[in-house]
C-alpha cells in the first residue's frame, strides 16, 4: 500500500507540474550560484597570490621587516560556494607595520583589505549553496507541501482515500518519502550540473586538495534540512483548513525561522552581552602602548639623572667612554636593557590581558547568539555548511591563534635581535643581531583547519537538525490522526 | 462600481486570516530590521568617532550614512578606513560593528524586506484573485450582473493594493518615527525627502507584483497552480536575474582586479620616485608623471569598470527587483554611483596628499600636516540623471504592462 501511495504522489506532482519548476529552478539557480561563486573565489584568490608573491619578493630578510612591516596571508575559503560564511569579516592577513618592531617586539594587527571588484555581489548578497538551501529551495518545498493535505481536503480527494482501508500513517509517510524524493532528486540533479558547469569553466572547487569531502558532507546536510523543512511543510499543511491559510502560515514559519529568529538571538546577545569592536580595542593597546614607551623613555631619562658617574656625564664624553668600555657604562646599559625587558614583559602582558578580555566577551557572546539561534533549524544548516567551507568560527578561531603564533615567530626571530641604548635624546639602535642572508626572513605558513575539528564544532547543530525532522514528522503525524478529512 | 468592488476586497482581507498574519509580519520584520539597523548604525558612528582621523592625518573617512538604517547597499565599503601613504592607499576595515556572528546572520534591510518578503506578500494577495473565485463561483454572479470586466479587475487591484500599502506605510512611519526619538539619528529635510522617495519606489515594486499576481491568476485554472508558477517567476525575478546579469556582463567586458592597478600605481611610484633619485631626475617633475601616469591608470581603469557596472545594470533590469534595489540604494546613498564616486575622490585626494609627501620631504613626520578629505555627496539630481529616474519609470513600465497583460487575461478567461 505504501508504494501504491509513493507511487501516486510522485505522478500528482510530476502532472501538476511541480516537479518540472522545481528541476528547472534547480537546474539554473545551482549551477549560476556555483559559477558566481567560483569566479569571485577564483578573483580572491588571484589577489591572494599576487599579493603573497608580492609580499615574498620584497620581504627577503629580517631587515625587511623591521623597515617595511611583516605579515601573514589568508587564502580565500576554495569551499566558498558553500557558504561564504564569516569570510567578509575574516581578516585578509595579520601584519606589523613598519618600523614598529623593535626590542620591545612586535605590535600585530588584523588588517582586512578585501577589494570590492564586484560590487553588484556586494549589493544583491551572496548566492552560495547556504542562501540557495534556506531561502530558494525553502520556497520550492512551500510548494511542494502547502496543499499536500490542506489541498486534498478541499478538493474532497482525501475523504476518498480515506474510505478505504489505508491506514493514516501509511498516507502521511507515503506523502513525505514522495515529496522528498522528487525535492532531493531536483536538488542533486542541479547540484551534479553546477559541479559540471565549474569543471567546464575552469573554476572547479575541486582543483584545491581536501574539498571533495566537505563538499559531499555539505550536499549530505542540505538534503537533510530540505526533509526537516518537508516535516514542517506537512505539519503546518495538516494543521491547516485551507491551502491559502497553509501558504501564508507557511511563508510566516519561513520568515519566522530564517529571518526574525537568528536576527533576534544576535540582537539578544549584543544587548544582554555588549562587545567592543576590533577598532576600538586595537586603538586602545596602541594608547597602551604609547603610554609605555612614554613612561619607559622617561625611566631611562631618571635613571641618566641619579646614576652616579653618568649623572655627570656630557654626550660627547658619554660615546668616548662608551667606545672606551667604560664598566661604569656598561653597568648603566645593562640597567637599562633590564628595564626595556621588566618593560616589554608588562607592556605584553597587558596586551595579551586586553586581547583575551576581549576574546573572552567576544565569544561569550557568540556562543549566547549562536545557542538561541539554534532554535531554528535555518540557523543550524548555516552554521554547519559554514564550518564545512571553512568559513565558521573555526576558522575565525584559528586565526586568533595565527596572530598569536605570528607575533611570537616576530618577537624570536626579529624583534628580539635588536638592541637600543639611550643617553640624553640619543638612541643607539643595533640590528646587528638580525638576519641579512637573502630569505631570512620569517614566515608562517598558511594552515586550514582539520575537517574533523570543524565537524566537531557543529556536531550539536547536525544532532539538532535531525531532531528538528523527527519532531516535525511526529507533528505532522499526530495532526493528520487527528485532521477532520470533511 | 469600482470602488465597490475595491471596498468589498479591503472588506473581505481585512476578515481574512492571511491580512492578520502578513500585518503581523509587516510589523514584526520592519520593527525587527529597523531595531537592528537602527543599532548597527549607532555601533558604526561611535566607531566613527573613535577611529575618524586627527587634523592633519591623511585618512579618508566618511561617517555612516543615516539612510543605510534603511537601505544599507554599499555603506560599510564606503566607510572603509582609507590611509594615504606613501607607497599607496591602505584600506582598513572601518567602522566595524563587532562580532562575526552578525555575518551569518547580516540584518536585512527594509530594502531587503520590501523585495525579498513583501513581493512575496504582494503575490500572496493576487494569486487568487481570479482562479479561486473560478473554484469558489463567485466570479460567475459577478460577472453575470451588468458590470464590466474592466471595473471588476480595477476594483480587485485598487481594494488590494489599498489592503496591502496602507498597512505598509503605516508600519514603515511608524517606525521611522520611533527611531527619530533617537538624538543620535537625524535626518536632513533632503534626507526626508529621499526617504519619501524610496517608499514611493517600494510601493512601485509591490504593486507590480500584485498585477503580476493577478496576472499569473487570470492565466491559470487553479490557484494552486497560480502560486506554483508565481513563486518560480519571483525567484526568477529577485535572484536569478540578478545575479545573471552581472556574469553576463563580465564574460563582455574585462576589468582588471583593484589590485592589479595599485600594483601599477606602486610601480610608477617606485620608478618615478626611488629610481629617479638615483638618476638624479627633478622631484616635482617625478610628482608631476606620477600624478599623470596614476590619473590615466585610473581613467581607464574606471572606463572599463564604467562599462560593466552599465552593461551589468541593463541585464538586470530585465528584473524589476534589480531596477528597485539600485534606484532605491542610488537614492538613499549608498549605492554602487556612489560608491564609484566616493573612490574618484579618494584617488584624486590620494594624488594631493602624495604630492605634498614629496613636496615636504625635508619636513620632520611630526610636523608634516595634509589637508582632510571632504567628500559631497551627489544631489538628487545628480543621483536621477545618473540612472533612477530610469529606473523609476521602468517600474511605473512594468505596473502598466502587467496590468495591462493581466487586464487581457481576465477579459479572455472562461469563467466556467
Amino acid at each position: 500500500m505504501f508504494r501504491i501511495l509513493v507511487e501516486k504522489e510522485i505522478a500528482d506532482n510530476i502532472k501538476n507540474y511541480r516537479f518540472l519548476l522545481a528541476l528547472i529552478l534547480c537546474l539554473i539557480v545551482i549551477p549560476l550560484g556555483f559559477v558566481v561563486s567560483q569566479k569571485d573565489y577564483e578573483a580572491r584568490r588571484q589577489v591572494y597570490e599576487e599579493t603573497v608573491r608580492d609580499y615574498d619578493r620584497t620581504h627577503t630578510t629580517d631587515l625587511d621587516i623591521v623597515l617595511k612591516g611583516g605579515a601573514a596571508f589568508r587564502p580565500p575559503s576554495p569551499l566558498a560556494l558553500l557558504s561564504g560564511g564569516v569570510e567578509p569579516l575574516l581578516p585578509t592577513s595579520v601584519e606589523t607595520r613598519g618600523f614598529t618592531v623593535d626590542e620591545r617586539g612586535a605590535e600585530v594587527q588584523f588588517n582586512n583589505a578585501r577589494p570590492i571588484d564586484n560590487p553588484f555581489l556586494a549589493l544583491f548578497g551572496r548566492l552560495d549553496l547556504t542562501f540557495i538551501v534556506t531561502t530558494v529551495l525553502a520556497m520550492l518545498v512551500m510548494i511542494f507541501t502547502f496543499n499536500a493535505v490542506a489541498g486534498e481536503k478541499e478538493r474532497r480527494t482525501l475523504a476518498l482515500v480515506m474510505a478505504n482501508a489505508v491506514p493514516r500513517p501509511v498516507v502521511i509517510a507515503a506523502k513525505m518519502a514522495a515529496g522528498s524524493a522528487l525535492l532531493a532528486a531536483a536538488f542533486l540533479a542541479g547540484t551534479a550540473a553546477g559541479v559540471l558547469l565549474t569543471i567546464a569553466l575552469g573554476v572547479s572547487p575541486f582543483s584545491q586538495p581536501g574539498t571533495v569531502l566537505p563538499f559531499a558532507i555539505g550536499i549530505g546536510i542540505s538534503l537533510l534540512f530540505l526533509l526537516v523543512f518537508y516535516n514542517l511543510g506537512l505539519l503546518v499543511s495538516s494543521l491547516s483548513r485551507s491551502q491559502v491559510s497553509a501558504m501564508v502560515s507557511l511563508l510566516s514559519v519561513w520568515v519566522a525561522l530564517a529571518m526574525i529568529l537568528p536576527k533576534a538571538s544576535v540582537v539578544v546577545a549584543k544587548l544582554v552581552r555588549p562587545v567592543k569592536s576590533q577598532q576600538v580595542v586595537d586603538l586602545e593597546k596602541s594608547r597602551f602602548r604609547l603610554q609605555s614607551e612614554a613612561d619607559l623613555e622617561a625611566a631611562i631619562k631618571r635613571m641618566a639623572k641619579t646614576t652616579p658617574i653618568i649623572k655627570d656625564m656630557s654626550f660627547d664624553e658619554y660615546a668616548k667612554q662608551r667606545r672606551a668600555k667604560n664598566p661604569a657604562i656598561q653597568t648603566f646599559e645593562k640597567a637599562q636593557t633590564d628595564l626595556k625587558a621588566e618593560a616589554t614583559a608588562r607592556l605584553n602582558g597587558e596586551l595579551d590581558k586586553i586581547d583575551a578580555e576581549f576574546e573572552r566577551h567576544r565569544a561569550r557572546q557568540a556562543a549566547l547568539a549562536r545557542n538561541l539561534s539554534r532554535l531554528s533549524p535555518v540557523s543550524c544548516v548555516v552554521h554547519i555548511l559554514a564550518e564545512l567551507a571553512g568559513t565558521g568560527f573555526a576558522e575565525e578561531e584559528r586565526w586568533l591563534e595565527t596572530r598569536a603564533a605570528f607575533k611570537r615567530l616576530i618577537d624570536r626571530e626579529v624583534a628580539g635581535k635588536q638592541h637600543s641604548y639611550s643617553f640624553a635624546d640619543v638612541t643607539w639602535n643595533f640590528v646587528g643581531g638580525l638576519d641579512q642572508k637573502e630569505g631570512s626572513a620569517p614566515k608562517l605558513p598558511a594552515e586550514g583547519v582539520p575537517l574533523a575539528k570543524r565537524l566537531a564544532a557543529v556536531w550539536i547543530d547536525v544532532v539538532l537538525l535531525g531532531l528538528y525532522g523527527l519532531l516535525f514528522f511526529a507533528g505532522a503525524y499526530v495532526s493528520f490522526l487527528r485532521y477532520d478529512v470533511r | 462600481m469600482t470602488w465597490t468592488i475595491a471596498r468589498k476586497e479591503i472588506l473581505s482581507n481585512l476578515l481574512s486570516y492571511k491580512f492578520f498574519v502578513v500585518l503581523l509580519l509587516m510589523v514584526l520584520l520592519v520593527a525587527t530590521s529597523l531595531f537592528i539597523m537602527h543599532r548597527d548604525y549607532n555601533l558604526r558612528t561611535a566607531d566613527y568617532q573613535i577611529i575618524r582621523p586627527k587634523p592633519g592625518e591623511p585618512i579618508a573617512l566618511l561617517a555612516p550614512n543615516p539612510l543605510s538604517i534603511f537601505a544599507k547597499g554599499l555603506d560599510e565599503a564606503m566607510t572603509r578606513s582609507f590611509e594615504i601613504g606613501s607607497v599607496g592607499i591602505t584600506v582598513r576595515a572601518g567602522q566595524s560593528s563587532g562580532n562575526v556572528i552578525y555575518s551569518f546572520f547580516p540584518a536585512p534591510d527594509f530594502l531587503y524586506i520590501v523585495r525579498v518578503v513583501l513581493s512575496l506578500v504582494a503575490l500572496l494577495f493576487g494569486f487568487d484573485q481570479v482562479s479561486r473565485e473560478r473554484e469558489q463561483g463567485t466570479l460567475k454572479l459577478v460577472l453575470g450582473s451588468s458590470v464590466s470586466r474592466a471595473k471588476v479587475l480595477a476594483g480587485k487591484w485598487l481594494g488590494n493594493f489599498l489592503s496591502l500599502a496602507v498597512p505598509f506605510l503605516l508600519v514603515t512611519l511608524l517606525g521611522t518615527a520611533v527611531l527619530l526619538l533617537d538624538p543620535q539619528v537625524r535626518f536632513s529635510p533632503g534626507q526626508f525627502a529621499r526617504l519619501g522617495l524610496i517608499l514611493f519606489l517600494s510601493v512601485l515594486y509591490l504593486g507590480f507584483f500584485l498585477s503580476l499576481g493577478i496576472l499569473v491568476s487570470a492565466l491559470t485554472k487553479r490557484a494552486a497552480t497560480s502560486i506554483v508558477v508565481l513563486l518560480f517567476i519571483w525567484a526568477l525575478l529577485v535572484f536569478i536575474i540578478p545575479n545573471l546579469g552581472t556574469l553576463l556582463a563580465r564574460q563582455f567586458v574585462a576589468v582588471p582586479p583593484v589590485r592589479a592597478l595599485s600594483e601599477k600605481h606602486q610601480q610608477t611610484w617606485t620608478r618615478e620616485v626611488l629610481l629617479g633619485m638615483a638618476k638624479g631626475v627633478d622631484r616635482k617633475e617625478g610628482i608631476a608623471t606620477i600624478i599623470r601616469e596614476n590619473d590615466q591608470l585610473e581613467k581607464d581603469y574606471r572606463l572599463k569598470f564604467d562599462r560593466l557596472v552599465r552593461l551589468s545594470r541593463n541585464i538586470n533590469r530585465v528584473s524589476p527587483s534589480a531596477s528597485f534595489l539600485d534606484a532605491a540604494s542610488e537614492i538613499a546613498g549608498t549605492g554602487i554611483g556612489e560608491e564609484s564616486r566616493i573612490k574618484g575622490d579618494i584617488i584624486r585626494y590620494n594624488d594631493a596628499v602624495i604630492g605634498r609627501i614629496l613636496a615636504d620631504w625635508n619636513v620632520i613626520d611630526k610636523d608634516k600636516t595634509y589637508p582632510a578629505f571632504t567628500y559631497k555627496p551627489r544631489s538628487l539630481g545628480e543621483i536621477f540623471a545618473g540612472g533612477a529616474l530610469f529606473d523609476t519609470a521602468w517600474l511605473v513600465f512594468f505596473n502598466i504592462i502587467s496590468f495591462a497583460l493581466a487586464f487581457v487575461a481576465f477579459v479572455r478567461y472562461d469563467v466556467r
